[in-house]
């Protein structure tokens, strides 16, 4: 980095100082023993010298609770991400975290999106850490997520639903903020599918409980001015966020803001994901007992356009059914959602081919079939026992239901 | 002249009582002498059930029973098969504005009981509102026939149907098994029943829209619940969902138990998934689990069964049985059980409410039963302990749906006796 790059990069961290919050976690995932993390330390030339984040100065307890915290949602988010079966991973923000190089190593496309003095950092960082074919699955973007333009452009040439995960973005939102970014995750969903997911409304009830859970006797008010003070930024309280100790009127005042943007979100609760945690395991039998029931209705939150066809956003691929016959091989390519609207359809066309006759055998190409409810595993079986049916391209959240219901067992799965 | 019992019969007896019961609550108080008169003359269109159990050397028969069905005042049980009955495996009682309607499920199922009860409604409520005009072209009055492929005692073929499997009946080696609940009739005083009232119109605007039955997304809810409330649990959950199996049977009429298990099969990778996965998860293992080919199964295991006791003395019989009941059922978390919309035939003007409630030794320790009145869902949670734990973060996960719901008073509830002569 040339000297006026580091005199920009110093005004942008002065301007904005949640980047010394962001490289902070990059230090504790490198505690919890990522090795990604320390190499993307060793890539920045940090150490905590360098790094000015004032939750550096917390105790033994304190920093326990952070890492578990901090790990969990990493962790959890991930998870949640991979089985959304969504194809685009977007971080928004993205921080310093190693997530574009995991997605990009689980063969998953991966964009990342922050303020430009991150964007800058990561954009020239991550691409040393992959090989060239990974790479390609990676992209940095720099946007302001109250500003839809520059998400839009961000987006513009990308195909496939998208996974949006947020963690540690909503709570610097005022309510003047928060709104516009609603509407824009809404416009977002709307445009490409896929669903919004989201650790931050109960961010502050997961800390405070954990931390009381693992030792502290700090009162409610005590937490939040600790919280605050080793925040590098301000944090408000805004529309989406669940107060410490207000969650049963808070959770469905969040609801409701969001279905006043056209929004509707399911609770994920995240206690088996803290129990996973390296963090967690460092506590004794009773804290882990104390920190899993104190946490066990802690959630994220994932949230799915209220638009069209119950609720689903759907424009991954569009639904669509190519068939022909192949000698005696019924060919059938079914792309989109396979559910209660669109599984009639391909039972229409199958019967039509059926009542011309000549099929012998039924070949299902899915490689663009997002998603099978049981109506179209029920219009799989009817082919099935008339049939056979046999199953290519299947992708993995496909194979997942197929798996789980059994019908694995019965239908052809070609590899 | 006798008629035969169905094998299951032979696993009944202490230990294994398999009763249900059905609570019809009314919107006004109970006649006692207009339910005696309104038994009676149902009664009279449902002979098959008018029986007594009698010994025939090893080997159980039925024979025609002329006394009276018993109505107990104050919901009082009254022991299946024994003087207290009247010899009868069917009992009433009523309590304020509750009909109770007592049987056992080794005799019927809740589809082979729906028309005497109904039948019974009707002529009571006919009494109780002279001027109230029901439709009764699905009502079956007293007087009419009796078809012999209702009344039939063995509706099952003499030999083995041929056998296609549709597949996926595996079932896991370890299930997760509540660890709260205590095991067999030893607590049986502390079974609960938490009703929930839930609006069908909400309900099934959400369950419809992830191509959901009611069943299905109820058993997807509790999964959730149940894994929120253990969160360390590895093992797979495992659902039971009651289905009939009279279609497979090519019997439709028929007015025995033909009640099957499926399992769905939650295992913990499924744990924090959206709720439209999991209900897909179980829709998709219903239809190949329920379907005609895999019920077949069942057919001709009942039919190996007929075979396997031929011969047998009674206490054989009765150890064998059981032994294949559990097996049948297998080792499940909990179960769901949905009767379906039912023709009301405008009867259910002056019903609030129906809570079915059976045997719980013979579920995984928590079950649910879903039946549809008007516009309300009542979903009854059973479990063999008072704790609430389940049945709140049930009603979380409601809450969190959108879904409104009224919750009734937990209430105790007792299960009659049943009692096979010697």
């Amino acid at each position: 980095m040339g000297e006026t790059e580091k005199k920009d990069q110093a005004l942008l961290e002065k301007t904005n100082p949640v980047f010394n919050t962001a490289k902070m976690t990059l230090f504790q995932m490198a505690k919890n023993d990522n090795p990604n993390a320390a190499a993307i330390i060793e890539k920045m030339g940090l150490t905590e010298d360098t790094q000015k984040s004032k939750s550096f100065s917390m105790g033994p307890e304190e920093e326990l609770t952070f890492r578990i915290v901090l790990e969990t949602r990493y962790l959890t988010m991930g998870k949640l991400a991979r089985e959304s079966g969504f194809p685009v991973h977007v971080d928004l923000p993205c921080g310093y975290t190693p997530r574009a190089i995991e997605t990009a190593e689980e063969g998953r496309k991966y964009i990342g999106m922050d303020l430009p003095a991150v964007i800058s950092d990561m954009s020239g960082i991550i691409p040393l850490l992959l090989d060239g074919k990974k790479q390609e699955l990676v992209r940095f973007c720099a946007v302001d997520a109250t500003n839809f333009q520059s998400l839009e452009k961000a987006l513009r040439d990308v195909k496939g639903r998208l996974c949006i995960n947020t963690e540690g973005l909503l709570m610097y939102f005022s309510d003047a903020e928060i709104h516009p970014f609603l509407d824009n995750i809404k416009k977002l969903l709307d445009t490409h599918g896929g669903c919004w997911i989201t650790a931050d409304p109960e961010i502050k009830p997961e800390h405070y409980r954990i931390r009381n859970a693992i030792g502290s006797d700090s009162s409610e008010q005590e937490t939040r001015l600790l919280l605050q003070e080793k925040a590098d930024v301000n944090d408000l309280q805004n529309a989406m966020m669940v107060r410490i100790g207000h969650e049963a009127e808070d959770i469905p005042r969040v609801q409701a803001v969001l279905s006043e943007h056209g929004l509707k979100a399911e609770r994920i609760r995240i206690a088996g994901g803290i129990a996973e945690t390296k963090a967690f395991a460092q506590l004794s039998p009773e804290q882990k007992k104390a920190v899993l029931k104190s946490t066990e209705d802690v959630a994220f939150w994932k949230v799915v356009s209220a638009g069209s066809a119950g609720n689903r956003a759907e424009t991954g691929h569009s639904f669509a059914i190519y068939d022909g016959l192949n000698g005696n091989v019924l060919e059938l390519r079914v792309t989109g959602r396979l559910d209660s609207l669109t599984a009639p359809q391909l039972l229409e066309v199958y019967e039509k081919r059926e009542a011309a006759g000549g099929i012998g055998k039924v070949r299902v190409d899915c490689h663009a079939l997002d998603y099978i409810s049981s109506a179209g595993l029920r219009v799989l079986l009817i082919m099935q026992k008339k049939h056979g049916v046999k199953l290519a391209a299947v992708n993995s959240a496909v194979m997942e239901i197929l798996e789980t219901t059994g019908f694995d067992s019965i239908l052809d799965l070609e590899e | 002249m006798s008629r035969k019992v169905n094998n299951l019969m032979y696993a009944a007896g202490p230990g294994m009582l398999g009763t249900i019961r059905t609570g019809i609550e009314l919107a006004e108080p109970v006649d006692r002498q207009a339910l005696e008169q309104a038994v009676r003359k149902a009664a009279e269109r449902f002979p098959y059930f008018a029986v007594k159990m009698a010994r025939r050397g090893q080997e159980y028969v039925l024979e025609p029973n002329g006394r009276p069905f018993v109505i107990s005042p104050e919901g009082r049980c009254a022991t299946l098969g024994t003087e207290e009955s009247n010899g009868h495996m069917f009992a009433f009682a009523f309590d304020g504005n509750r009909i109770y309607a007592d049987t056992s499920h080794f005799i019927t199922d809740g589809v082979g009981k729906f028309p005497f009860i109904k039948t019974v409604l009707y002529y009571y409520l006919s009494a109780m509102h002279p001027d109230e005009t029901f439709d009764t072209q699905t009502i079956v009055l007293a007087g009419s026939g009796v078809p012999e492929a209702e009344a039939e005692d063995d509706p099952y073929p003499p030999e083995l149907l041929p056998e296609t499997p549709a597949g996926g009946s595996a079932r896991p080696e370890k299930v997760f098994k509540l660890p709260d609940q205590p095991e067999g009739y030893e607590h049986a005083d502390e079974w609960t029943s938490l009703v929930f009232r839930i609006s069908q119109k909400d309900m099934m605007a959400y369950a419809s829209s992830l191509d959901g039955s009611p069943a299905t997304f109820i058993a997807s809810l509790m999964y959730k619940a149940i894994t929120e409330c253990h969160p360390d649990n590895r093992l797979p959950v495992v659902c039971g969902m009651q289905h009939q199996f009279r279609k497979a049977l090519k019997k439709p009429f028929s007015h025995q138990c033909h009640v099957n298990v499926a399992p769905i099969v939650y295992p913990d990778r499924l744990r924090n998934r959206d709720v439209e996965l999991l209900n897909t998860i179980a829709r998709g293992s219903l239809i190949i689990r329920a379907d005609d080919a895999n019920d077949v199964l069942t057919i001709n295991r009942h039919i190996r069964n007929e075979q396997a006791i031929r011969g047998m003395t009674i206490e054989e019989k009765r150890g064998y049985m059981r032994r294949e009941i559990l097996d049948g059922i297998g080792e499940n978390t909990f179960e769901v059980s949905y009767t379906g919309r039912v023709p009301w035939s405008g009867l259910d003007k002056y019903i609030t409410n129906v809570v079915p409630y059976f045997d719980m030794t013979l579920s995984g320790g928590l079950s649910i039963e879903i039946f549809s009145v008007r516009d309300v869902f009542s979903v009854n949670i059973m479990q063999r302990n008072g704790d609430r734990k389940y049945a709140e973060r049930f009603a979380v996960l409601l809450k969190e749906f959108g879904i409104s719901f009224e919750a009734d008073e937990a209430e105790r509830f007792g299960l009659c006796g049943f009692r096979v002569p010697e």
